[in-house]
Order: structure tokens, then sequence, then C-alpha cells
């Protein structure tokens, strides 16, 4: 049997290589693999030379920035950036959407800003250069004009007879031209495995603490992703009575699944679940801190509650008798009260996002590339989740800038108000921003659906090529 | 109608092909219309509660206002012609307001709240729906509207009456061509009638019929043309695939990796650092900068209550402003050659000239965001410079004051430019379209 399906995929070989869509097709795959593999990981190295150098600058003005009133530093904030890492060279995912650098001032938890997407011209949001690019959207094009005569051809050509005259049982037959498909298809799409690897490691990008697990996870579900269009392709030349056919069903399945589905699912979901305008997010923002949650706790009580709680804890009747510049007091617990605000519409806002996903999932069963994304851009570390992870981070280390900024002004200006000078001794107390990337478990739970959509796929695909190749006639 | 014509008619009528064709791009049309009017229609709503909102925030403030407490919104007009193409709508900010305390890079801010997963994926609207999938629908219905019938041997038949081949070509393309047109073409005045598009700005959407009119004859002109070479349909139809990954993916792709190897734009992080830096050292040189302030301005007269906070604000602000404008000014000029190079691109694939001119036309594109934020710059520039001065001599504002406040008025930059790649492709499509027929007059029926 080995033996005949060697000859199957020899001869699949040499007339895809006669008609020229095996070199044409490789070729291409080449050329592209080769510019992106080269552009991707120059666009990380670039952008991590950048941040470091950002982060230096950053950390020396801070502690250079001599004598000032901390309630003033406060204003000025400092920036947190956000590290890009090797395998975002692989996948941008949704990084170019999301912002690299978080402004971490006082009063504010503010959305990072300096979104890739920006600086984009229209075209290249939705035909971006990247090795995940290639894999998602050009590989199953490949495999499908590798793939559609495969099986149709010997049926149209009535070969199918001699072959099964011959001894080959249909059985035989698809294990060759699957096989067939999975070999040739790898020769064409090589170059693009080989910028999958190559474009991480030739990049200076950070790596992840569990980088082995990912990787190992996006070329297995890479691979499921491939298979399912492999499948397909066999199911469609299976079922199809003609080559024409078999490409007509197949294109139509490739326009759906990779051009219409992401984006019609996106945007149904951004429809049904839709994320605020800034001015409505930031009109709740503001009414809440006026006026509290519920809209009964109103900023005026609430200092005049917190003035006479610390009057009380002192033991003293007046403001002015106060060891400590209430001012300071003050600040730190309207931070504290913006705090509980800002948790809950940004844990609002990337609810909505969640949301949004979860809408869009069930459609990764009529999209495998859908499913793809979204696991990819889990893997690589580029999707919303993971952006969440360094925007919890940073603002975690906003609000310990804040405190130390305003304990100091309240316990060390007594007297001097905002003339109040603090120094280089302060600036070096407050910890320097450091990020730690995470692991997978760190960001949320694995979105077993979308493999789930990828199997099923795989499996539909050779059912329809079993189902279509049993009902040829062998007469 | 000819006879001959209603004959293709009564074929077209009962191939299946077009009736899924027309009834797909009948509902992706539909659905393209109601979601470009739903995110039409929030960013209005969004742009009116902005304005409201500074309203009323300086309407709460007693009388007379210090002058450091006047604001002014800047809006970017979203037109309802968006409709036809929301580009960069949720992309970038239409909306902000210049205040005494925001400086260049604190202008446009906190303004990134858009669904990440609904901007990676693109708007789903009628000029994405235009631009990618019309073109794959031309080709499903005319890659075999000649080489099928040769292939088979029908062609002799159909061309049995004497009329020549590129006669029958014109007949079945403009049937096929037809079909498709027909619901983005009604489609496009009905989005716009139900988002409220109203007096010149139909001339707007006309335009854009008109360009996505020129698209669609580019493609069926390569169709035809593809029809006349001497090949299986089947064989028709795959390059004409590989075509279509050539121009509206491989090429835009190409051209924009190309466009930002060329000319990578200075590291915008790099420009935050310094930006930050500039503004921390800012403040030991305030007395200086005052200094040198008040003599270019002697019609000045020093406040009878010096106010040091206003004063360090304003001259903090004028030295970061000044010292970081060439970062700002080299990042916009690597802008523009990146975007020269991806204009240069625009000659190589209609997708993109299209996509482009279709945004513009819609209000929604490049030029117009960019030019609202080089004209929010400048407003701010000039309404601060104003305000500096009151600030620093303590006047207080009245409600004839704040009416009297300079207002933003966006100015619509000129897109003339912009249909010289869209033009050259019309003349490519004329020139193949006659190549084309040449090619068919050639073809004989016993080929």
């Amino acid at each position: 049997m080995i033996r005949r399906i060697a000859a199957i995929v020899t001869t699949d070989f040499r007339e895809a290589w006669r008609d020229r869509r095996v070199p044409l097709l490789f070729a291409l795959c080449l050329l592209l693999a080769t510019i992106s593999a080269f552009t991707a990981a120059d666009r990380v190295t670039q952008y991590e030379a950048a941040r470091v150098q950002a982060e230096t600058t950053e950390q020396a003005t801070w502690v250079e920035q001599g004598e000032a009133n901390p309630h003033t530093v406060a204003h000025y904030g400092h920036y947190a950036f956000r590290p890009m890492t090797a395998l975002t060279g692989f996948d941008r995912g949704l990084t170019a959407s999301l912002g690299s650098a978080i402004w971490m001032e006082g009063h504010y938890q503010t959305p990072a800003k300096n979104r890739e997407a920006e600086t984009m011209v229209d075209a290249q949001r939705f035909a971006d250069l990247t090795p995940a690019w290639l894999l998602q959207i050009v590989a199953p094009l490949a495999i499908i004009l590798i793939g559609f005569p495969l099986l149709a051809r010997e049926r149209e050509t009535g070969l199918w007879r001699m072959l099964s005259a011959s001894g080959i049982g249909r059985g035989t037959l698809l294990a060759g031209k699957t096989a067939s498909i999975g070999l040739l298809s790898l020769f064409v799409i090589s170059p693009l495995i080989v910028a999958a690897f190559a474009a991480p490691l030739l990049s200076d990008g950070a790596a992840y603490a569990d980088q082995g697990v990912r990787v190992f996870g996006l070329a297995g579900t890479y691979l499921l992703y491939l298979a399912a269009f492999g499948a397909m392709t066999l199911g469609a030349s299976a079922l199809a009575t003609s080559s024409a056919r078999a490409l007509g069903i197949m294109l139509s399945i490739w326009i759906l699944a990779v051009v219409v589905v992401p984006r019609l699912a996106a945007n149904a979901a951004d429809l049904a679940a839709p994320a605020p305008e800034p001015a409505k997010f930031w009109q709740q923002v503001a009414e809440e801190r006026e006026n509290g949650v519920d809209g009964h706790n109103p900023r005026s009580e609430r200092s005049q509650e917190f003035r006479q709680k610390v009057l009380d804890e002192y033991g003293v009747e007046t403001v002015e008798e106060l060891p400590v510049n209430i001012v300071g007091l003050s600040m730190q617990a309207d931070e504290e009260f913006g705090n509980q605000i800002y948790d809950r519409q940004f844990g609002r806002l990337y609810g909505t996002y969640a949301e949004q996903r979860a809408l869009a999932r069930p459609a990764a069963f009529a999209s495998p590339t859908l499913a793809m994304r979204e696991l990819s851009a889990l893997l690589a570390g580029s999707d919303e989740r993971h952006h969440r992870h360094f925007a919890a981070a940073a603002e975690a280390h906003r609000r310990v800038t804040i405190r130390l900024l305003n304990e100091d002004f309240a316990y060390n200006s007594s007297g001097a108000g905002f003339g109040y000078m603090a120094d280089r001794e302060l600036w070096e107390q407050v910890p320097l921003f450091s990020y730690e990337l995470p692991r997978l478990r760190d960001v949320g739970n694995f979105p077993l659906g979308a493999l789930l959509a990828l199997v099923l796929w795989i499996v539909l695909g050779f059912a329809a090529a079993v189902f279509g190749i049993r009902r040829w006639s062998a007469a | 109608m000819s006879e001959l014509l209603r004959g293709e008619w009564r074929l077209l009528y009962r191939d299946p092909a077009a009736w899924i064709v027309l009834v797909v791009l009948a509902v992706l049309a539909g659905f393209a219309i109601h979601n470009a009017a739903a995110v039409t229609a929030e960013q209005r709503e969004a742009q009116d509660l902005h304005v409201e909102q500074v309203a009323e925030r300086l309407a709460e403030i007693e009388r007379p206002v210090w002058a450091q407490h006047a604001e002014a919104p800047v809006v970017m007009p979203v037109e309802p012609t968006a409709v036809l193409a929301l580009g960069r709508l949720r992309l970038d900010p239409n909306y902000s307001q210049v205040s005494f305390w925001i400086d260049r890079d604190t202008l446009f801010a906190r303004y990134q709240t858009a669904s990440p997963i609904a901007l990676d994926a693109g708007s789903f609207d009628l000029t994405f729906l235009t631009a990618l999938l019309v073109p794959l629908l031309i080709i499903a219905l005319g890659y075999g509207v000649i080489a099928s019938d040769r292939d088979n041997g029908r062609l002799r038949l159909a061309m049995s009456g004497g009329a020549p081949a590129s006669s029958l070509a014109i007949r079945r393309i403009a049937l096929r061509a037809l079909t498709i047109a027909l619901p983005v073409t009604a489609a496009a005045p009905i989005g716009a009638w139900s988002a409220g598009v109203s007096g010149e700005q139909w001339g707007a959407v006309a335009a854009w019929i008109g360009i996505a009119w020129g698209y669609m004859a580019f493609w069926w002109v390569l169709v035809g043309l593809a029809n006349t070479i001497r090949a299986r349909a089947e064989a028709i139809g795959v390059g004409l695939i590989v075509a279509w990954t050539f121009l509206v993916l491989v090429i835009p792709a190409l051209s924009t990796a190309l466009a930002s190897s060329l000319y990578p734009p200075p590291s915008a992080l790099a420009n935050i650092a310094e930006a930050r830096q500039s503004q921390i050292e800012a403040r030991s040189r305030i007395g200086e900068e005052y200094r040198e302030y008040m003599h270019d301005h002697p019609e000045l007269v020093e406040p009878e209550e010096e106010d040091l906070f206003l004063r360090r604000v304003t001259m903090g602000r004028r030295i970061v402003d000044r010292e970081t404008a060439p970062a700002a000014e080299a990042f916009a000029k690597a802008s523009r050659a990146q975007r020269r190079v991806v204009g240069w691109a625009e000659f190589l694939t209609p997708s993109l000239a299209f996509q482009r001119i279709a945004g513009d036309l819609a209000g929604t594109g490049e030029t117009r965001h960019r030019a609202f934020r080089e004209q929010a710059e400048e407003f701010r520039m000039e309404f601060q410079a104003e305000q500096a001065q009151w600030a620093l001599t303590d006047r207080r504002l009245d409600d004839a004051d704040i009416a009297a406040l300079d207002r933003f008025r966006f100015r619509e930059p000129a897109l003339g430019g912009l249909v010289i790649p869209f033009v050259f492709w019309l003349f490519v499509a004329l020139l193949a379209g006659l190549a084309a027929r040449r090619r068919f007059g050639r073809l004989s029926p016993l080929a």
C-alpha cells in the first residue's frame, strides 16, 4: 500500500510541477516569506531598542527632575512602555490597535496610547505582511490551488476507473491524495513556515517564561488550521463533478472563511455589544467621581466626612491644628475613591471586549480563520487579554507612585502647602516600573471552542472526502 | 431589447450562480449599510455630547471667568456620507477640546476606547464590500463568460447568428455587470438617505457611485480580457484569483511594508520620553522664558497679583512646544514620505486607489483626519497664545467675552490630486477593454 501511495504522490507532484502551479506558488511564498520575516524582525528590534532607550530616558528624567511639589510631579506622571515580544514579530495580533504606552498620572487611569494602527495606511490593516498573516490568509489559498484537482481530476478524466481496475481501492486513493496534498502543501508553504520561525529568532524581542509552550501551541494550532483547509479541499475535490467546480467551492469557502466572516462577526459583535465612545466613557467616570457609584455619595459630602474623620483621628478641632497637611490626605482619599470607579469602568470596558469576543466566537464554526486568529494572538501574547495584564500592572504601579507622592505631601509639607518641595530622595523611593510578562495561565481560560472548531473542520473535510469518494462509480 | 440580449438575459435568469451572487450581495450590502449607519450615528452623537459637555463646564463657572478656565471644542464634523466608508472613523479621534492645560501631547488624549477586536477586523461597509468582495463576485460570474462555451463547444452555436464574439462577450458581461452593480448602486443612496445626507453631500454620494462603477468596470475588463486567452475556463478562474490576490492583498501588503522600511517614522516612544524630559527641564527655565516673553510683549503689563502658577504653566508650555516641534515635524515628515510611497503603489493596484478616494469622499479618509489633527494643533497654539495674554494680566471674561472666543472651524482639505491614480486606472481599463474587444474580434467560432 505504501508503494502505491508513494506512486500517487509522485504522479501528483509531477503534474502539479508540470502545470507550473507548484513552482509559481513556491516562488510567491518565498518572496512574501522573505520580506515578511525581515520586516517583522526589524519592526520588533527597532521597537525594543526605542523602548529601552525611552525607559532609560524616562527613569533618568524622573530621578533627575530636581525639587518639585509632589502633587505637580503626580500631574507630570510617568510612562509605562509595553515590551514587544519576539512572538509579536510572528503575529502582531491586536497590538496595533491597543497601544503600547500608558501615562500614569495623578487622578486618572488612562487607556494606552501610541497605537501602531494610527500610523498605518488603511490597506495595511487588512493586508499586514506578518508571518502569521501569511499563514492565515495566503497559505490556505496555496493549499486550495494545490489540492482542488487532486480527486476531481481522477474522476472527470476517467483515470479512476483504470486505477480501480488495477486494484487500487478508494481507501488507498484517499490515503495517497491525503499524502499528496500534505506533502505538496508542505513544500509550497515551507518558506512561510521558515519565516514563522525566523521572524522571532531574528528579532531582539522579549521572551515569555513559557515560550516553549507557546511555540508548541502555535505550531500545533497552525497545523490543525492548515490541515482543516487541506481536508476541506480534498472533500470538495471528492464531491465535485469537475475540477472547476471543486475550485469554485473551495474559493467560495476561502472567501467566506478568510475575507467575509471574520469582519462580519467582529462588526456584528460590536453592534450587539458596542464599546463606549470616549465622550460617554469619561462622562460616566466624571459623574461617578462626582456623585458616587450609586449617585448618592456626592463629592462635597465625602470631603466633609473625610475632614471630620481626620480631625477626630488626631483629636483636634480645626484643620490648622493638624500636624499633617489635610490636602495631601484628601487627595489620597480621592485617589482611592477614584480607583474604585476606574476598576468598575475599565472592568466594564474590558468586559465589553470579552463579550464581543464571546459573541463572535460561534462564527468560528463558519470560519476556521476566525478561530485561528484568536488562538494565534493568544499564544503569541498579542491579544487584548495580554494587554489587559500589562494595563493592570501599569495601573498598580500608578497607584503605588501616587500614594507615595500624596503621603509625602501630607506628612512632610505641613504649613508650606503647595510651596513644599520634595527632592531626589523621594523620587528614588518610587520603585521603577518593571513589567513581568505573563504566563498563559495568568491571562484567562484557553478558548477551547476555537480549538474545537478547527478539529470539526478537519473532521467535516475528511467526512466529505470519504462520502464523496464512496459515491464514485467504479464502472 | 434585441432578441440576442433577451436570449442572454433568459440564460442568466436561469443561472443559479447569478441569483446566489445577487442575494449574497444584497444581504451583505444591507448589513454594510446598517453597520455603517449605526457607527456614524454613534460618532455624531458622541461629538454632540462632547460639545455639550464643554459648554456645560463653561456655563457652570462663576462669572466673570478667569481666562485660564476658558476652553473650546475642536470637532471634525462626521458627515452622513460616512455611511459609505467608515474609514478611520473609529480609529482616529475626531473631537477634543483646547484649554489652558492642554499641550501638544495631550491635545488628543484618552480617546482609545474603541474595541480592538473590531478595529483589527476592519469596518464592514460598502467600500470594503466593493473593494474586496465585489471583484471576487465579478470573477465568479465572469471567469467562464466566453471560455466555458469555448471549452464545451457551445461557442460555435452561440455565434451561429453571425454576431462576433466581441458583441456576445459585451452582452454577457453587461448583463452580469448589471447583476452586481445593481445592489451596490442601490445600497449607496439608500444608506446615504437613511443616514441623513442632504444638499451638496449628494454630490459626494454620486461621486462615490461613479468611482465604484469605474472600479467594477476595471474588473470586468480584466475578466473579459482573461476570457480572450486560449485556456480552459478553470485556468482562467485560477489566473483571475491570483490576480485578485496580487492586486488586493499582496501589492498593498508589500507597498506598506516597503514604505515602513524605507521611511521608518522616528520612534513614538522616543518622542514621548523626549517630550517628558523637555517638560521637566522647562521648569528650571521658566523665569528666563517669562522675561523674554514680557520683553516681546511690551503691550502687556505685569499682573497686579502675579500668579506664579499660571506663569509657570504658560511659560513651561511655550518651552515644551518649541522644543518638541522638531520631533513632531520629523514624525509628520516621515509619515508624509510613507504616504508618498503608498501613493505611488496606487498606480500598481486600483484597489488602493479606490479605497483611498472612497474614504476621502465619505469624509473618513486619511487626508481629512490628518488635516483635522493639523488644524486642531494650529488652533490650540492660537487659542492658547490669546489665553496666555489674558491669564498673565489677570483678565477675567464675561459672557460677551466667552461668546467672542475664537471658535474652531474645520476647513475641508482639497482632494483634487487624489483622483490621479484612479483616473490612471480608468485609462488602463479603457485600453484593456479595447484590447479585449480586438482579441474577441479575432476569435474564431471554431477555436
